[in-house]
């Protein structure tokens, strides 16, 4: 597994804990979201991917935290409604639909509660938080899927509990 | 002698008492400390009424008053230039904001990004008022000096360009409560207790261990889990069982204890517990070390650069992993460990500041 250091978002080891993660994408996202969720589980979280179509019949009751990749899975947060940790994931195309549709960002903003962490690439994070909702924002990282990459989206996905809402009820507690 | 640096210091959330908690003290140590020196005509700007704050560390002439407080003023504390006589050579904001209309080299200290990374512990009121302003105040300043390198790297997710500006200027690593003599609090001398430290906002995670406690006390039936902090100024979250757990006596909600007490607590906890989220820099974490005490901290990283050894990392969600960390460490004696010596004072942080000024002077 790679050694990317990833002390400045997690102080615990990133597959100490292992944790339960459902992906969610579509499209192109989905072969990306389907090779993270396989790393993880060979580093030893129990880690799935789903088409968006599958998102209302999952059973979330036991997951940590749900990870939607692009603007189509990005509307599962109505699904989700602060249920488990969400994590976002936009690429670039994404982000800027975000920050010149109007549409787009009205539900980004209806969204925001529901929104633990939004990962959006680096070069447009600085105009992220100019002109686009306000959620808590960290970057994409760059080379997914990756196993240095994915170490790091995986250290943002323990993160993503810690900002945001808390979601309402405890896994495991 | 070269001319002492005219150094506007904005501190309009500081009360009279001078009295608070971190974000009060920094700028209550940042004045005394910049007063004390001669390369430095050290200005004030304060909120109404709060000028007795200052008397002693700053000549009266020199503290500057804005008609109100709150977070309507804080928007107005942005345009308050005009109310400061003279060009600054610095203009030094302490939490948030950094005033627009002051000529002269802009200092901004982040100690945190929680406006930005958890806007709904916040009313609405700051959520709509602070952020666009904290933001521009980032935006602008010449310099940033942050508090932990969690908190630069917070900053710099957002703002890639500050990058290049930031500074991390850490806070002393002791405690201002080795200066006070401890004072037993009564009902728990003998008695083995857990310590939190921490307001009972959603992230401090004070619920957490809350909710763990009854698992503590099938264990260790006479264990008490003592939570010292004030109010929350928004959301609360102090656990689904906190009610329950209060009346048996298994939790003792003390509020805000004096300093002497406050020690005491972290010389005789069996264990100091910072579940906290998110945090700025962890100053609990590191006041455990000072006191030599047991510390475990949630995995957030400016809890883990606070107390770099000698805590325990958990995970910040899992109630059953910090009852079984709890009970272990309720079922033995506390260790006779020295307590961690200071390695930096406010002179440091103070020194450390002025030389983030002097590299934008160049």
């Amino acid at each position: 597994m790679s050694s990317a250091d990833v002390s400045g978002i997690l102080s615990t080891p990133v597959y100490g804990e292992a944790l339960t993660v459902r992906h969610v994408a579509a499209g192109a996202e989905l072969a990306t979201a389907r090779a993270v969720a396989a790393v993880q589980t060979a580093a030893g979280w129990s880690s799935t991917a789903h088409e968006v179509a599958d998102l209302p019949g999952l059973a979330l009751d036991d997951v940590d935290a749900v990870v939607l990749w692009g603007a189509d899975a990005a509307a599962g947060r109505d699904v989700v409604a602060g249920r488990r940790a969400t994590v976002v994931v936009l690429d670039a195309a994404g982000t800027r639909a975000v920050l010149t549709r109007p549409a787009r960002w009205v539900a980004e903003l209806r969204r925001a509660a529901g929104t633990n962490l939004l990962l959006v690439p680096a070069g447009l994070a600085e105009r992220c938080t100019r002109w686009g909702p306000p959620v808590p924002l960290a970057h994409r990282p760059e080379g997914l899927p990756g196993d240095a990459a994915v170490t790091v989206l995986s250290a943002w996905t323990a993160r993503a509990y810690a900002f945001g809402r808390r979601p309402a009820a405890q896994p495991g507690g | 002698m070269p001319s002492p640096l005219r150094y506007l210091l904005v501190g309009t959330h500081v009360p009279a008492s001078g009295q608070g908690g971190g974000m009060v003290r920094y700028v209550v140590e940042m004045a005394r400390g910049l007063a004390a020196r001669d390369d430095v005509e050290l200005h004030v700007l304060a909120g109404a009424g709060a000028g007795p704050a200052f008397t002693g560390l700053v000549d009266p002439d020199r503290v500057h008053t804005l008609p109100g407080r709150g977070p309507l003023v804080s928007a107005v504390e942005r345009l308050a230039g005009a109310r400061v006589g003279g060009r600054m050579d610095v203009v030094h904001g302490t939490k948030h904001l950094l005033p627009r209309g002051v000529p002269g080299v802009g200092v901004l200290t982040v100690h945190d990004m929680l406006a930005l990374d958890r806007p709904h512990d916040f009313g609405l009121a700051k959520r709509v008022l602070v952020r666009a302003p904290y933001l521009a105040s980032l935006r602008a300043a010449d310099a940033l000096v942050c508090v932990s390198a969690a908190t630069r790297d917070r900053v710099t997710s957002y703002l890639p360009s500050a990058a290049s500006r930031t500074t991390v200027v850490h806070h002393p690593d002791g405690s201002s409560l080795t200066s006070v003599v401890a004072e037993e609090v009564p009902g728990l001398a003998g008695r083995p207790f857990a310590l939190v430290v921490g307001d009972p906002s959603p992230r401090k995670n004070v619920g957490l261990v809350v909710d763990a406690w009854a698992a503590v006390r099938a264990a260790v039936p006479d264990a008490v889990l003592v939570v010292v902090g004030p109010d929350s100024w928004g959301p609360t979250d102090r656990g689904a069982a906190f009610t329950a757990m209060a009346a048996e006596g298994a939790v003792a909600a003390m509020g805000h204890v004096p300093d002497a007490r406050l020690r005491w607590l972290y010389e005789h906890a069996r264990v100091v517990l910072c579940p906290s989220l998110a945090e700025g820099f962890g100053l609990p974490a590191a006041e455990g070390l000072t006191f030599g005490a047991p510390v475990l901290t949630s995995e957030d990283p400016a809890l883990a650069e606070a107390s770099p050894v000698g805590a325990q990392r958990l995970p910040g969600r899992r109630p059953e992993v910090w009852a079984t960390a709890i009970t272990e460490h309720l079922r033995r004696p506390r260790p006779d460990v020295a307590g961690r010596p200071a390695r930096r004072g406010w002179d440091d942080v103070v020194e450390e500041t002025l030389e983030a000024v002097r590299r934008v002077q160049r």
